[in-house]
């Protein structure tokens, strides 16, 4: 068991000492394939470290969006506040989960311990791991809307399939900064929704890339859900 | 501008003693900068947490191109850079002083001697930021499950934005 928690990213750094405190502060859950672990608009008051395993988030028209590999977190802002799961979360396989809710993590945090503040700290670095991950997708997202590079023989960008696709005529922007050190391009509000999104379906279209709205639909499981409680499933 | 900085008006400090407070206020720093001055971009202050104390920061992006693309403007209060600091990967944005501006900076070093000598302030101080990291996060995360939900033809990109807005300025709509 060790040397497969030392390899989570939960983990990683802490003493064996330290992971096997921390990991007995946690539930030992687990799901079968299909099993669902919570679902949209339900409350949500724990948090989930994926083991083994795999959790699929499902968004509300059945597209799998993400899928949650072992050592990564689910449901941590639940730790904090209130708020109902914006997404349906079930095992993509047979997974194995440590779950910890929020009474239990914030009177640890309270105590005044070195475990506390490890646990905190284990959590925030999850949490900033997730947000560079939303920021990543943002950043795949925006890609097509982009400024390109400049040629550097001729300082005009290049001229490409996507470029032309998209040569509807835009919104006139809007005059730079007095500064002139800013260059600035025209913002999103300044350029039709229509013709950004015909960039977008154009670059998806030629990388072959699965638009947004192609992604992959699974279809609801026929399986009975198991209840929401993890611990439960044990 | 006043040369202080009052740590109590921001949400990253809430429910802080005033013990906790004056810790923070001595192991961090304050720094001033001229309307225009670059805030963050350096491998310094990139990975180091900054809490507005007067003034507003804006927050670029540069392309590929060379343009600058404007994504947030922060506030009295704002925080940012709580990421940056736990994992020292620095950001790619860029900020930039509006106009006079005041700043309390907790850079890596600081905040490593913060939880060696004051564990019990830095954990109070990791919870806020979680809390605040979380806020954004299912923010963030509702616009883009938008994305991913919406019906086929309708437009994205003022979802995306709105969640790159999320990432940034927690003040926002509020």
């Amino acid at each position: 068991m060790l040397p497969a928690l030392r390899e989570l990213a939960f983990f990683h750094g802490l003493t064996d000492g330290q992971i096997l405190a921390l990991a007995g502060l946690m539930r030992r859950c687990r799901l079968q394939a299909g099993d669902t672990l919570c679902r949209a608009d339900s409350p949500v008051a724990a948090a989930w470290i994926v083991v083994r395993g795999s959790l699929e988030i499902v968004a509300a028209r059945g597209a799998v969006i993400a899928t949650i590999p072992p050592g990564d977190a689910c449901g941590l802002p639940a730790l904090f506040f209130d708020a109902p799961s914006t997404v349906t979360v079930r095992a993509g396989e047979e997974t194995w989960l440590f779950e910890f809710d929020r009474a239990m993590f914030l009177a640890r945090c309270g105590v005044g311990d070195v475990l506390g503040a490890v646990f905190a700290e284990r959590v925030a670095r999850m949490l900033a791991a997730r947000l560079r991950s939303v920021d990543a997708t943002l950043d795949q997202l925006e890609a097509p809307l982009r400024p390109r590079a400049r040629d550097k023989t001729s300082g005009e960008m290049p001229a490409t399939p996507v470029a032309k696709a998209a040569a509807k005529p835009a919104a006139k922007p809007a005059s730079p900064p007095d500064s002139g050190f800013w260059k600035r391009k025209p913002t999103a509000a300044e350029v039709s929704d229509a013709d950004l999104q015909a960039r977008i379906d154009e670059a998806a279209r030629r990388a072959g890339i699965e638009g947004l709205d192609q992604v992959k639909v699974v279809q609801p499981s026929e399986k009975p859900i198991r209840g929401t409680n993890p611990s439960t499933l044990r | 501008m006043s040369r202080e900085i009052d740590l109590r008006q921001a949400p990253l400090f809430a429910g802080m003693t005033s013990i906790d407070l004056a810790t923070l206020a001595r192991v961090g720093h304050r720094l001033a900068f001229l309307p225009g001055e670059t805030v963050f971009s350096g491998p310094i202050r990139d990975v180091s947490l900054f809490v507005v104390g007067s003034g507003e920061v804006d927050v670029f992006r540069r392309e590929a191109d060379g343009t600058m693309t404007l994504l947030a403007r922060l506030g009295p209060g704002s925080s940012f850079g709580e990421a940056a600091m736990l994992d020292g990967r620095p950001r790619h944005a860029i900020g930039l002083a509006r106009g006079a501006l005041a700043c309390w900076v907790l850079d890596r070093p600081a905040f490593e001697r913060l939880r060696q000598s004051y564990p019990d302030t830095a954990t109070r101080l990791l919870l806020n930021a979680s809390r605040q990291m979380a806020e954004r996060l299912v923010r963030a995360s509702e616009q883009l499950n938008l994305a991913a939900d919406r019906p086929s033809g309708t437009p994205v990109t003022a979802i995306v934005a709105e969640a790159r807005r999320s990432l940034w300025d927690r003040l926002r709509g509020r």
